[in-house]
């Protein structure tokens, strides 16, 4: 499960709604706050056209290798779910830790790549954007 | 609210109390938050005028254990008679007042928005000493005596951690990384204490500071009886650090001096593997939040661009997760 929800289609909806709105109100404070989440969207969706098939494959083959069975990532990350839920999996194994900072940061590459814990953990220099 | 019928409302409330001839005059909605309706006026009486605020529950389902705004006004009276820093309230609405649930309080000038407080230099003198001052007022806030208080939610920390579970698993959304922190806070669960007044959501963006600091603390509705502890870990969520991640209290200050301060302030020492315990909680919370406005987008009840938007930001406290978990500063 590459990303969170809303997901791609849902965020394509919000946009729609937003741009489809009367440009007449465009001058409104809050029709240009929209207009800037809008774009905002359009950038996450963007990154995530370009990362998300690739990030889905390799949280695949990590979550394989750390339950030891077959299925795609969406299904393999609920299977994961519930063995940390059930406490069958050592909640501090580096290996699920490895494997969930990545996850995170693959998230993070799509949803917000300048996100200051982003930034920290990804060695970029520090910045006081998010 | 229509406007006349706000202020004609108003000013029969103040009569009715006693409080003398008020003429509310320049009556204004400042802004429509998520659960209330703000606006400002002149409180006129005897040619004395006051600027005050008026807070009115708008009706929109908020999230978890928010007080409703007539239970807010009462603990934020008493907090005021107490002697902390927050406005002092006029009018807490009852059904008399035909207005709802809502209440009046003194406007008090100063910067709210959390990325100011953060990073404007105009307000460099005030973060200097902001840290120890926030450590002083939550010391205080944490000696108000509960018998002048209304009843308020006491929950334990495994309550608070179940009701938290409950809301996420609502959504139908399986996330490992809140899988393990959920497990995380299973294993560190702190013994119970005696109950404290928690303020609950005392964090940058939500106090007033000036050149000289903080000048008052706002915004009770998620006021509650609890672990005093708790508002120390919310104060450092790296949510309202504004991109500061290296000044962990409130983008302005250091954990050694919050400790330190509100050690001095409140006599008792800080046990920070507590203040982490609830550091996490409240990250874990603050995520389930973000779950809670996007999926308000994905079920339509709330469809505004804004919810889907801050779904996307989950994320981001998947990952301030892992960083408070696995020790990453």
């Amino acid at each position: 499960m590459p990303v969170n929800p809303p997901d791609r289609l849902r965020l394509l909806d919000a946009i729609i709604e937003v741009l489809g709105q009367d440009r007449s109100a465009a001058a409104e404070p809050m029709d240009s706050y929209k207009a800037r989440i809008a774009l905002s969207l359009l950038a996450i969706l963007r990154r995530e056209l370009a990362l998300a098939g690739g990030l889905a494959d390799e949280e695949r083959t990590r979550l394989t290798a750390l339950l030891g069975c077959e299925g795609d990532a969406a299904a393999l990350s609920v299977a994961l779910c519930a063995r940390i839920r059930s406490r069958t999996l050592d909640i501090g194994a580096p290996a699920l830790l490895a494997h969930l900072r990545q996850t995170t940061l693959g998230k993070l590459a799509i949803d917000n790549p300048r996100y200051s814990a982003y930034l920290r953990a990804t060695g970029a220099s520090p910045s006081r954007e998010r | 609210m229509d406007r006349a019928e706000l202020a004609t409302r108003l000013a029969a409330g103040y009569r009715r109390r006693g409080l003398g001839d008020v003429t509310v005059a320049s009556l204004q909605r400042l802004s429509a938050g998520a659960s209330a309706e703000t606006w400002r006026f002149d409180r006129v009486v005897d040619g004395a005028s006051r600027t005050m605020i008026v807070q009115v529950f708008t009706g929109e389902k908020q999230f978890a254990v928010a007080l409703d705004k007539r239970t807010q006004g009462l603990v934020q009276q008493a907090a005021h008679a107490a002697g902390i820093a927050t406005p002092r309230i006029d009018l807490v609405f009852d059904s008399e007042d035909g207005l709802g649930e809502g209440f009046v309080s003194e406007f008090v000038a100063g910067e709210t928005l959390g990325q100011r407080i953060a990073r404007s230099p105009e307000l460099a003198a005030a973060r200097a000493v902001l840290t120890a001052q926030c450590a002083e007022a939550l010391a205080d806030i944490h000696r108000v005596d509960l018998a002048g208080l209304p009843q308020l939610p006491d929950q334990s920390p495994a309550e608070m951690v179940a009701r938290l579970r409950d809301t996420h698993d609502s959504f139908g959304v399986h996330l490992p990384v809140f899988e393990l922190a959920f497990a995380w806070l299973d294993d560190q669960q702190p013994a119970a204490r005696p109950p404290r007044l928690v303020h609950g959501d005392f964090r940058n963006g939500n106090f007033i500071v000036d050149s000289r600091g903080l000048v008052a603390v706002l915004d009770w509705e998620a006021a509650h009886l609890g672990d005093p502890l708790e508002d120390l870990g919310w104060l450092c969520l790296n949510a309202w650090r504004f991109g500061g991640i290296d000044q962990p209290v409130g983008g302005f200050g250091q954990r050694d001096e919050l400790f330190a301060a509100y050690a001095a302030a409140s006599g008792v020492a800080v046990d920070a593997r507590r203040v982490r315990f609830w550091e996490v909680y409240g990250t874990l919370k603050w995520g389930v939040i973000c779950q809670w406005f996007g999926n308000q987008f994905i079920t339509g009840e709330v469809p505004e661009i804004e919810r889907a938007a801050i779904g996307r930001r989950v994320a981001e406290v998947e990952l301030d997760l892992l960083d408070l978990i696995e020790g990453v500063e």
